[in-house]
């Protein structure tokens, strides 16, 4: 691997790493956006 | 009016009262009104070869920036990566990644395309959606890898913008989809119908599972379909079946197994059929009319590729598919 193959390998990994969230703590993930293709019921 | 609502995306469609959640997991009833919560929020996200989706007819040799987020609309015993289809959003590690950022990562990589892979897709559909356009406006190709259980409106939405399906056709019984995958199997051949009509390109794959679905004679009625309804230019892909999540007891398929159903589907009319997951020299492309190697494979990387503009070097035929 040469020096330049080894900084884009880095490169790449730390960008993903910083990337990653610590979003275990519950309802973090529960970021709301409008679904497409939906449609309201009647009741009964 | 209350304040139940129906999701129309899936052929499940979900009848959800406030706060419940689809069955794919990614679906919520908030007051009324139906949301995804997995919209930018991947739980994968991945450089692949494109052969690994698996396409062998598009761009072959180029990198996929691929994204998936937990859920599924099946829940099939079978499935490779269940701990992500099956799980619950909030079960999952998940990047802060909206579309732009998808394609700004795209480009950085140096990718020629997205692919929507791993989970199923139409899971995160909005997000997806939404990220599919941006790709287009930016000259990124989009591809999916999907199980084509979704209804025919939002998928003809999406096609405007999808360059690429690859469709798990995992049986050709209804009482496969039913028992193994809890879905059916009309709306899947809907989907790939709808795929052609739309001008999509296309590629099949067909998971082999020993006693389930590898009855010789399904699988030649399977590929007498395919021919019949989408050509014999779709590319067909049978998989290697290794033991996984509730389909442990089962043996790995047999390679004579995959060979015959080749022979088969090659036998049916079908031009490209290859095995996946197992070394074999069916994962070249060869040429119909010459029959010359004319794309050489290990796994998922080219060793030669032999179609220069779209036909064969050797003799000039046309190869159906993507190639620049
Ligand atoms: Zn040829």
């Amino acid at each position: 691997m040469t020096r330049r193959e080894f900084l884009k390998a880095f490169v790449f990994l730390w960008s993903f790493l910083s990337l990653k969230e610590d979003s275990n703590a519950e309802g973090k993930n529960e970021q709301l956006h409008e679904a497409m293709f939906w449609r309201r019921v009647e009741d009964g | 009016m209350g304040k139940i609502v129906q999701c129309e995306l899936c052929p499940n469609g979900c009848v959800l009262d406030v706060n419940q959640t689809s069955r794919c997991r990614t679906r919520i009833n908030k007051d009324g009104k139906l949301y995804s919560i997995v919209y930018g929020k991947p739980c994968a996200v991945h450089v692949d070869p494109i052969e690994k989706k698996p396409f062998f007819h598009f761009l072959p040799g180029t990198k996929a920036f691929s994204i998936a987020t937990a859920g599924c609309v099946l829940s099939c015993k079978f499935c490779q990566n269940w701990q992500i289809s099956q799980a619950k959003p909030q079960e999952t590690d998940t990047y802060d990644l909206p579309p732009d950022k998808v394609i700004s990562y795209t480009k950085t990589y140096n990718c020629k395309s997205i692919a929507y892979t791993y989970t199923e897709p139409t899971a995160f559909y909005e997000y997806m959606f939404d990220t599919a356009v941006k790709a287009k406006e930016n000259n990124i190709k989009n591809t999916m890898h999907s199980c084509g259980y979704i209804n025919e409106k939002p998928l003809r939405k999406l096609c405007k913008y999808m360059d690429a399906a690859d469709i798990d056709l995992k049986a050709f019984t209804e009482d496969f989809y039913d028992k193994i995958c809890n879905g059916s199997l009309k709306p899947v051949l809907n989907s790939l119908v709808v795929l052609k009509e739309e001008k999509i390109w296309l590629e099949i794959t067909n998971l082999v599972i020993p006693t389930l679905n590898d009855d010789m004679k399904k699988i030649n009625e399977m590929c007498r379909w395919i021919v019949k309804n989408l050509g014999a230019d779709v590319p067909l892909h049978f998989s290697r079946f290794f033991p996984h999540y509730k389909l442990t007891n089962l043996p790995p398929t047999p390679v004579e197994t995959l060979t015959n159903a080749r022979k088969t589907a090659i036998d049916a009319g079908l031009k490209f059929v290859y095995i996946g997951n197992v070394r074999t020299e069916a994962e070249n492309t060869y040429c119909p009319s010459c029959k010359k190697i004319l794309i050489e494979r290990t796994g998922y990387q080219i060793i030669k590729n032999n179609i220069s503009n779209g036909k064969c070097r050797f003799c000039n035929a046309a190869m159906p598919g993507v190639w620049s």
